[in-house]
């Protein structure tokens, strides 16, 4: 059990006030999608998590460890970062085999067949990728880890949309084969709405909200159809993402459906259809 | 501690090849002069081996830092981990280059007219005093470079150029109350260092060599400073 406790964690850089007091807790061997507009907060928290920078107040512990310079708690860790970390100069075999060093579960055998799969050549140097190798070899890396935690920081960063499939099937893969606690911090909602279980909202440093992609879908649907019809059945009800083409509209109605509802919507001739995360998001964050 | 061995395994592979690159050139440099030169050879005499390794050493320690601490926050080693592991490294590449720079110094002087530096300025031939003052020199000089290299990283721009000119500053406001002390204060700093490099107690090498340790520790625990707080920057 790796559950990683965030404490009333704040970070100021000099006025501006990055996250604030954000309490979480995150439960082991789920996938979790850390959500937020950009500078909403989510590399700063994944950074203070992996003790690359400092809170300015609170704590996040690891199984009551803190990670706060605990080389104990931070071998639980690996985070694949968006910034490059990695010497430059260094090819990305030799980074493989120094990785081993630091994370004895690494597979050495998995990191090169996912290499290869990618088509990433390893006798290149970290310098001479391209931005969506580099993603390649960092998401890799994170994959073949084995650590208990892993942390993604955009891992499709710069990835064609095969690429962006492939990274997803083998996120799944991996975790079916070896569960493990996996935060993804990204913008392509829509991507991740598949693979993540738990959405974690971010808006201006602050907990927003966190619950189960499940839920949080249940508490939404779409409703479309002919345009009059839908602004019939939308009148007082919650709506966002409103979309309209030709005489046809749809709309994101932020409520559960009752009976009520169901009704109408048949008497109405529409359609229902389930809610997308994206919308709710943007509803979310806006 | 795991951790710590692995940072020391990592410095010292970074360092192994720059180490073999120099010694290769030093070496067949040195078997070029002794084969020209015989031991006989008058007016003429050899020296200064440690000058390269100390350039060198002040380099490697300039570069120790910024990649390596990235790559370890890369793999989640603390920075107190990173800076044992650094410091254990450089103590033992300092180490070795003392014990090659000794070897070589005494193989020289089986077959060319050669003085190393100890032999200049102590008169003195013994091969553990020799060693140990070499040491000192080189863990000192390597620290320095650390020290430099973390100082610029910390600094923001306006501060590099703060911390650029401090020193010809510093010696500027030197000379002058040197001058109103009519040389007073020049003549302390020179006492100093002749009782601190032993010169003053009899020629004495160990004296030499333990102030040389002396001041690498106290700035390998200066280092400590601007590192404990250190974040990954491009």
């Amino acid at each position: 059990m790796k559950t990683i406790q965030i404490k009333g964690v704040s970070k100021v850089y000099g006025r501006t006030k990055a996250l604030d007091k954000v309490d979480i807790t995150i439960e082991s061997n789920r996938i979790y999608g850390l959500l937020g507009r950009n500078g909403a907060g989510k590399t700063t928290l994944l950074n203070l998590m992996t003790n690359k920078i400092f809170p300015t107040e609170g704590e996040i512990v690891i199984d009551g460890e803190t990670v706060l310079e605990n080389d104990k708690a931070l071998r639980n860790i690996f985070y694949m970062t968006e910034q490059n970390l990695y010497p430059e100069g260094e090819r990305i075999r030799n980074i493989y085999k120094w990785t081993k060093e630091f994370y004895p579960s690494f597979d050495m055998e998995y990191a090169k067949g996912l290499s290869e799969k990618f088509g990433l050549d390893t006798k290149k140097k970290v310098k001479d990728l391209s931005t969506g190798y580099a993603s390649i070899f960092k998401a890799i890396a994170a994959l073949a880890s084995n650590a208990d935690i892993v942390l993604f920081d955009e891992p499709v960063l710069g990835l064609d949309a095969n690429h962006r499939d492939m990274f997803y099937r083998e996120l799944i893969s991996s975790y079916s084969e070896s569960p493990k606690t996996i935060i993804i911090s990204t913008h392509l909602i829509e991507e991740v709405a598949s693979v993540i279980e738990e959405a974690i909202i971010i808006k201006e440093g602050k907990l927003i909200l966190k619950q189960s992609v499940e839920e949080l879908l249940s508490g939404a649907y779409i409703v479309s159809g002919e345009a009059s019809r839908v602004d019939k059945y939308i009148q007082g009800k919650k709506c966002v993402g409103i979309e309209t083409i030709g005489s046809f509209k749809s709309a994101t109605v932020l409520e559960a459906v009752n009976n009520r509802d169901e009704a109408l919507s048949e008497e109405l001739k529409l359609e229902f259809a389930r809610a997308e995360l994206q919308k709710l998001f943007i509803s979310l964050t806006n | 501690m795991n951790n710590i061995y692995k940072v020391f395994k990592y410095q010292i592979h970074d360092f192994w090849q720059a180490v073999v690159i120099f010694y290769s050139i030093i070496i067949s440099i040195l078997f070029a002069i002794t084969v020209l030169v015989s031991k006989n050879t008058e007016n003429i005499s050899f020296g200064g081996l440690e000058m390269a390794t100390v350039i060198f050493l002040l380099v490697a320690g300039l570069n120790c830092f910024k990649s390596n601490f990235k790559f370890m926050l890369a793999n989640n080693v603390s920075r107190k981990g990173f800076y044992i592991g650094n410091t254990i490294a450089l103590v033992a590449v300092s180490a070795f280059m003392a014990l090659a720079d000794a070897v070589l110094n005494n193989v020289l002087n089986l077959n060319i007219p050669y003085e190393g530096v100890v032999m200049q300025l102590y008169r003195n031939n013994s091969f553990f005093a020799g060693l140990l003052w070499r040491f000192g020199l080189y863990i000192l000089t390597v620290c320095f470079g650390w020290f430099v290299t973390m100082l610029y990283y910390r600094c923001n721009n306006l501060m590099k150029i703060v911390v650029s000119f401090l020193p010809v500053l510093a010696l500027s406001i030197f000379q002058q109350i040197d001058e109103i002390s009519g040389g007073l204060s020049g003549r302390a700093v020179v006492g100093f260092l002749t009782k601190a490099m032993g010169f003053a107690y009899n020629n004495n090498v160990y004296i030499g060599a333990l102030s040389l340790i002396t001041g690498a520790a106290v700035i390998a625990l200066i280092c400590f400073l601007p590192l404990r707080n250190a974040i990954a920057k491009d």
